[in-house]
């Protein structure tokens, strides 16, 4: 039996150790599962999981596409590539008070996005793995919603006609 | 044609600027990013790279700034649209000086207050904008969302 893909990424700036850590937890009882994880994080070991500080784009594309599940960080990157490639999303926001981030902004951004199709939220660690226990429940995401979206570019290209 | 310089930050601020770029893709574009081969993702030739930086890197900063002036020199814009981070404000800021039009689109991960850039931008950018309703005041406008 093939193996499921699961990719998991903090992003381009910040290591997300708690995220990872109940991610690796999680591999430990799951051996039908591979993980490879983006951590931006050099200092820590995993031992169920294979990590990576950074991706190349072409290396994230690759993992993106071929992923079935995507786990990452509360950011729009992880969510848009959800949204692109068709995939399930579990979203951990980072916290402020974990020194995890400059502000609590990822809390607003899983609150937005929180209930959409695809999109699923971890408030905590143990929702986290709630989720991954999950995983092969999970529906995927798609981009619906482009009326805002159309909006906002009709108004960019008045303004840029104006100019 | 209009010359328009796009500017955004490799992550979240690339992947939602490409959500825009049909409102641009029919002027003269020059795209600046900070990370090698995101812009090839996207099939752009045209684009210039610029090393990240923010407010707690002092000397990344100024040569992230130094690299925006030469992007901007000479390419020349007549606008300049960004979705940010930090290098998209120092090109607004640019964009300011030489009396281009000046935009600032913060995330749409902000839904409780503009980002730090985007509270900066808000005092002299020509147009900022939010993508949340309830963020929009006397000088932040709401028109549309990416979501």
């Amino acid at each position: 039996m093939k193996k499921a893909f699961v990719f998991v990424t903090t992003g381009t700036q910040l290591p997300f150790k708690r995220m990872i850590d109940i991610v690796d937890n999680w591999a430990a009882t799951e051996p039908n599962v591979n993980v490879i994880a983006q951590t931006a994080n050099s200092t820590e070991s995993y031992e169920h999981i294979t990590t990576v500080d950074f991706l190349s784009p072409d290396k994230y594309e690759e993992y993106t596409t071929t992923a079935d599940v995507i786990v990452g960080h509360a950011g729009m990157g992880t969510i848009i590539t959800g949204f692109e490639k068709n995939k399930p999303v579990i979203l951990m926001a980072r916290k402020f008070i974990h020194g995890e981030h400059r502000n609590d902004h990822q809390q607003s951004t899983v609150n937005k996005f929180d209930g959409i199709k695809g999109i699923y939220t971890a408030n905590d660690e143990s929702e986290l793995n709630d989720l991954l226990l999950r995983y092969k429940e999970l529906e995927c995401a798609s981009d619906a919603n482009i009326e805002s979206r159309n909006t906002l570019i009709g108004y960019l290209k008045n303004v840029i006609a104006e100019v | 044609m209009k010359k328009i310089l796009v500017i955004a930050s490799a992550g979240g601020h690339w992947k939602e600027l490409m959500l825009l770029r049909p409102a641009f893709e029919s002027e003269n574009v020059k795209y600046v990013t900070t990370m090698k081969g995101l812009p090839e993702q996207n099939g752009i030739k045209n684009y210039s790279l610029v090393c990240d930086s923010n407010k707690n890197e002092k000397l990344r900063t100024i040569y992230s700034f130094i690299q925006m002036i030469s992007v901007f020199v000479r390419f020349w814009p007549d606008i300049v649209i960004t979705t940010g981070a930090a290098p998209g404000l120092l090109g607004l800021v640019l964009g300011k000086l030489f009396f281009k039009k000046t935009i600032w689109i913060d995330s749409v991960a902000n839904a409780e207050e503009l980002s730090l850039s985007g509270k900066i931008s808000r005092k002299f950018a020509d147009i900022v904008l939010t993508q949340w309703e309830q963020l929009a005041d006397d000088k932040v406008q709401y028109k549309g969302s990416v979501f």
